[in-house]
């Protein structure tokens, strides 16, 4: 198989012949029910009811489950000629429109009537059916059946009713029903027409019987055993055949009938009705029919594949026909390689339908593929941050790169005697960027491990170089700034010494002034004092105020004097100063001396990266779920490669989950 | 039966000046009295001396004169009426003289009588012109009681006059007194009363309070009186059977129909001597049918009443039986009635629409267990001899007013066995009827066998359960115990012989629903029976509690 592109599930099928096969069981349907021809009968018949002269005495009791139309018509007949009715019906029971307003009917309601009949002092019959609302046959008693008829209504009438009710004022009343005006028994096991007990089993049947069971129960014993195919009991009924059982059906609308030709009888749900010899022999000619349905064993499909016929297998929901061909759609399979794909198939092939003939089945074959939370395998993040910091290391040495380039500029303007030694700074630089721009090209996780290393220990030469060239040139410019200092300092000191100079000679000249002044002051005090004794009172107040005023002057003339004498002092301090050189500070640099101390605190020393120990795969992307390493590949082009890559790796192969 | 008769008494006022008495406290005279009483009712020396120890000759001769005086006794020590009075009563008459106030009624039944009576004071108004010819003249020495005041009596011992003309001054009243005298028929007794109010006081008029009296008058003989006269209108009075024959009427209300009594009111009614009344009200008149005729549509109506008041179904018998309860015993009986036959009777109710009725009545006979024998379907009169009664293995017809011993039912019903136990269902085992035919019927099983054990299970309602344990010797047990909620209609009669099969009779009626007409009957006497139907029933169809007892005593 020629495999390119991307690597995809593969559908495949397979074919498998049933027809030897056998079933075990069955209820086989005729393509078609068989006809029945209809025979007169004077006690069991599926025929219409056959109306009735209204009774000569005036009197007709009937059981009414419903409003059974056959029934119905009759009694409305009845009504018209008089006769008083005695209905037993259920609670809710709807008179129905032809005995809705006739005053000569009586109904009392229980809450279940047992069946469906009508009694006469003449004439008894019972309508039969799988249900109340289906009621196809009717039974025309024998006299004792009638007499215990009778009795079982009497029972039921006067002892069960609840409400009861009769036409007036042309609607029918319903009330709770009047207490009875005398007991009545109730019938006794020996009559042929009684209630059975909750739970109570039908009568026993002798061997050879025929029973007629819609309700599905079974029977040992019965010849002829009529029951309602379904997917049930299948086992049981094999059993029978086994024993001489023939098992059929068709759907002839009885209720359970059992008979044996001169016995029998027909069960309508708790009501049970004892055949007579010519009920029970019409009986057995009703269920010898032909019938729609057989319960077969050992059916061998192969026999039946051209019929139209439908088969109802053990445990099966409904009866179905034969299936020429199942289409059975598997589900996916996966690989176990993505090489082994397209020969990948189920390791069984489930059993197909029981009646299908031949049996195809089809399903996809699927890669293997990366576990759902599978995540990407962490020598993948290794390299990754390793190529970050090579990034970023080339990206800091190009900013030192850049810095020296500056900070050669800036000293070759300000310092024209340093010329000459930037040439050689500048050449250096030179083959620093070179080196750094040919490893800022390399990727480190693109190659293996050992190229790795040699491009790291290249890196951390260029930046060596980088922090070598920074540190001279700050060297540099720091020599020709403290000598340009020096000079500075020696002619400010010159000119402070001429300034104190020229000061000195009018300091002098004012301190004379300020001691010439204060011994005038002192010699007109003397005076003042001398005149005062002999002065009058005027004269003396003003030698007062004078005196006073030659005080403050002398004070101001003193302290004037005081302060030339310090200044003087100053003056001549720094006549006799000598040249002292205070180098300037040096600046802060990246290239500072260790052990200095700073605010900033200093970074710690850069680990060496570390390199891996495996190279990433060629193709497809690794991924790691549960300690397993999974390399994920999506084409069939890299199958060749992926297989050893994930060979070296220690990883499962794997097709992408796309695929 | 009671006649009312009412009417008003005219009271009249005047003043007159009169020598009354006005009893009082004297017990000394009454011990007097009393004495006398038991001494040929004559008050003696003797007896003065006996009761008042110390007193001289002299001194009793003075007290006789003085009870003379008073009127106790006449001028010889003999007691009088007011003596006789004294004596019970302590109280003598005081006498007094002056004017008074009295009040006083006349009426042929009370006489005339002084029904109170008020001192007045002297005055000097000179007002001869206004003294008329007195109207009435109070009986004298009677002793009248005070209608306004119970505890005042006094007597009127003279009117004095001048030339025999008594006068006196009359005034106006507001009094007003009826009397309402009431006749009962039944007890043969009579009593009246008066009632109202008189004007003795000055602002307000003082109710009669007046102790009822009695007459003594004949009633029976003045029914007879009244039968030929005023109630003749309503019918014949029969003096023999004291019963008013009537017509029957739709008028007759439903109450008089069933208790055979009516009430009338006569516009007019004279009693000898007695006065004459009018609207007099007689009550519960014993009456009873006119006629054959009547008697039949009365038995019917009260028939129909019956069942139309019985919200249930009846059978056929226990109609007839209603029937015969209606009729027997009652003035329906002499005449005869019939109960129509079934057919008359579905027809009747069918044509005139009685739709509950038709049912009730209709149904049980259409959907009996067993045919209803044409017999009971036919009419039904009462009083005419019965059949025999029917027996077969299987079943026993006992048909009204048969003549059936207690031991022939009981034969019948055991069988030919000696029963060892038999049980009785009987809702009613509680009248006196009823317990006397239990005891009969326990008498008659033990004749069969002395050590028959019999047993009853009856409803408890007014029941004497202890009774019923003193006739048969063992404890009753009740329906709501013993049936719960399957308590049978019918009766049942369970029998038990020794060592053969357990048998029982399903029975229309209660077989205690006889009656003797002797006092004291015996098992084998006749007994009078209503209808009684009896099937011999299958144990299997009894109900759960019956076939439980016939097993635990299998």
């Amino acid at each position: 198989m020629n495999l390119r592109g991307r690597i995809k599930p593969i559908p495949r099928e397979h074919t498998s012949p049933r027809r030897e096969t056998t079933l075990p069981s069955a209820w086989v349907q005729q393509p078609q029910a068989p006809a029945h021809a209809q025979k007169a009968s004077l006690w069991l018949s599926d025929t219409p009811f056959r109306p009735q002269a209204p009774p000569t005495d005036g009197v007709c009791i009937a059981m009414l489950q419903n409003n059974h139309e056959p029934l119905i018509t009759e009694l409305a007949r009845y009504a018209e000629a008089g006769t008083r009715l005695y209905l037993l019906t259920p609670l809710a029971w709807n008179p129905p429109d032809a005995l809705r307003r006739y005053e000569g009917m009586l109904t009392r309601q229980v809450l279940t009537v047992p069946g469906t009949g009508i009694w006469r002092s003449d004439r008894a019959d019972l309508w039969l059916g799988p249900s109340p609302e289906q009621l196809g046959w009717h039974l025309h008693l024998s006299r004792e059946q009638a007499s215990a008829l009778r009795a079982l209504f009497l029972h039921l009438f006067w002892h069960e009713a609840t409400r009861e009710g009769w036409v007036e004022g042309k609607q029918l009343r319903l009330r709770d029903a009047a207490p009875r005006p005398f007991d009545v028994p109730v019938p006794s096991p020996g009559e042929p027409i009684r209630l059975l007990n909750e739970g109570d089993a039908s009568p026993r049947l002798q061997a050879g019987a025929r029973l007629y069971a819609p309700d599905g129960s079974y029977r040992d014993g019965v010849r002829r055993l009529w029951v309602p195919p379904s997917g049930k009991q299948h086992i049981h009924l094999s059993r029978l055949c086994g024993n001489g059982a023939e098992i059929v059906w068709q759907g002839l609308g009885l209720p359970e009938m059992g008979t044996t030709g001169r016995r029998g009888y027909i069960r309508i749900q708790k009501l049970l009705i004892e055949l007579s010899a010519q009920q029970a022999g019409e009986a057995a000619q009703v269920l010898d029919r032909t019938a729609e349905w057989s319960f077969r064993t050992g059916v061998q499909i192969g026999a039946h594949e051209h019929a139209e016929e439908k088969f109802w297998l053990s445990e099966a929901e409904v009866a179905q026909p034969l299936l020429p061909q199942q289409h059975i759609s598997l589900p996916a399979v996966p690989a176990p390689e993505i090489r082994s794909l397209p020969d990948t198939e189920p390791s069984s092939f489930p059993e197909a339908a029981p009646l299908s003939v031949e049996a195809r089945y089809t399903w996809t074959a699927t890669p293997p593929r990366c576990p759902k939370g599978a995540r990407p395998d962490p020598l993948h993040k290794r390299w990754e941050e390793l190529d970050a910091d090579w990034s970023k290391r080339l990206g800091t040495a190009r900013g030192l790169l850049e810095q020296t380039d500056e900070q050669r500029g800036s000293l070759g303007g300000r310092f024209a005697s340093l010329l000459q030694s930037m040439m050689g700074f500048q050449r250096t630089q030179k083959r620093l960027a070179g080196e750094h721009d040919a490893l800022e090209g390399e990727t480190l996780s693109h190659g293996s491990p050992d190229a790795a290393r040699r491009l790291l220990d290249r890196l951390r030469a260029l930046e060596e170089g980088c922090q070598k060239l920074s540190g001279d040139l700050s060297d540099k410019e720091y020599d020709a700034e403290k000598e340009k200092a020096r000079q500075e300092q020696q002619e400010e000191l010159l000119q402070r010494k001429d300034k104190a100079k020229a000061r000195k000679d009018d300091a002098l000249k004012e301190q004379q002034e300020q001691q010439d002044k204060v011994e005038r002051c002192d010699a007109r005090l003397e005076e003042l004092d001398e005149q005062y004794p002999d002065a009058g009172k005027k004269e003396r107040r003003d030698l007062r105020a004078e005196k006073k005023k030659l005080q403050d002057e002398r004070k101001a003339a003193s302290k004037s004097r005081r302060q030339l004498s310090e200044e003087l002092e100053a003056l001549e301090a720094t006549l006799n100063e000598a040249f002292t050189f205070k180098p300037p500070p040096r600046k802060r640099s990246a290239s500072r001396k260790k052990g200095q101390s700073g605010f900033i605190p200093t970074a710690k020393p850069r680990k060496a990266s570390q390199v891996p120990d495996e190279a990433l795969p060629q193709v497809g992307a690794l991924s790691t779920h549960n300690k397993q390493r999974y390399l994920i590949i999506s084409t069939w082009e890299e199958l060749e490669v992926g297989e050893a890559e994930a060979k070296r790796l220690n990883a499962k192969l794997v097709a992408a989950e796309d695929a | 039966m009671k006649a009312v008769l009412t009417c008003e008494i005219p009271i009249q006022r005047f003043a007159v000046f009169a020598e009354m008495a006005w009893l009082e406290r004297r017990p000394e005279l009454g011990l007097l009295c009393k004495a006398a009483l038991s001494s040929n009712r004559r008050i003696s020396n003797s007896i003065i001396q006996q009761k008042l120890p110390g007193t001289s000759d002299t001194g009793a001769k003075n007290i006789i004169a003085w009870c003379h005086s008073l009127g106790l006794c006449d001028a010889q020590g003999g007691l009088t009426a007011s003596g006789e009075d004294t004596a019970e009563s302590n109280e003598a008459p005081v006498p007094e003289q002056g004017v008074y106030d009295l009040w006083v009624a006349k009426h042929p039944l009370l006489g005339t009588r002084i029904v109170a009576a008020l001192r007045l004071a002297s005055t000097r108004d000179q007002r001869f012109e206004t003294i008329v010819s007195l109207p009435v003249v109070p009986g004298k020495n009677v002793i009248f009681t005070s209608l306004v005041s119970s505890q005042e009596r006094f007597l009127l011992r003279d009117i004095p006059s001048n030339s025999g003309q008594l006068g006196a001054i009359i005034g106006k009243t507001r009094g007003r007194c009826g009397l309402r005298w009431v006749l009962d028929f039944d007890k043969d007794a009579d009593q009246w009363q008066l009632s109202g109010a008189l004007d003795t006081a000055v602002k307000e008029m003082k109710p009669i309070q007046h102790k009822p009296e009695h007459d003594g008058l004949s009633l029976w003989p003045l029914m007879e009186v009244w039968g030929a006269g005023p109630l003749a209108a309503f019918g014949t009075w029969s003096a023999q059977q004291r019963r008013l024959a009537v017509r029957f009427s739709e008028k007759l209300s439903a109450a008089s129909q069933d208790s055979f009594t009516a009430d009338y009111e006569l516009p007019h009614a004279d009693i000898p001597g007695k006065g004459s009344y009018k609207q007099v009200k007689l009550t519960r008149v014993p009456i009873g049918p006119a006629s054959k005729g009547d008697a039949q549509r009365w038995a019917q109506v009260r028939l129909l009443r019956k069942l139309r008041g019985e919200k249930r179904y009846l059978s056929r018998g226990e109609i007839r039986s209603t029937f015969v309860d209606l009729t027997e015993n009652t003035p329906l009986e002499e005449h005869g009635p019939t109960l129509p036959a079934h057919r008359i009777f579905m027809d009747w109710a069918q044509k005139n629409n009685e739709r509950e009725l038709f049912w009730r009545t209709v149904a049980p006979v259409d959907l009996a267990p067993s045919p209803v024998p044409e017999e009971d379907l036919r009419p039904l009169r009462i009083g005419v001899a019965a059949q025999s009664p029917a027996v077969t293995s299987g079943s026993l017809r006992i048909p009204y007013g048969s003549r059936w011993s207690m031991q022939q039912l009981v034969s019948l019903l055991s069988g030919n066995t000696s029963p060892s136990k038999v049980l009785l269902c009987d809702p009613y085992v509680r009248s006196v009827s009823q317990l006397e035919m239990l005891g009969l019927m326990v008498a008659a099983f033990r004749q069969i066998s002395s050590s028959t054990r019999v047993e009853v299970w009856t409803r408890q309602d007014d029941t004497d359960l202890d009774k019923i344990r003193e006739l048969t010797g063992t404890t009753p047990r009740r329906y709501q115990d013993v049936f719960k909620a399957l308590k049978p209609h019918d009766r049942y009669v369970l029998i038990q012989p020794g060592s053969r099969q357990a048998f029982g009779w399903q029975l229309s009626n209660s077989p205690l629903h006889a009656h003797s007409v002797l006092p004291t009957p015996s098992p084998q006497t006749a007994l009078r029976w209503k209808d009684l139907s009896g099937l011999r029933v299958r144990t299997d169809s009894l109900v759960p509690a019956l076939r439980q007892w016939l097993g635990e005593t299998a």
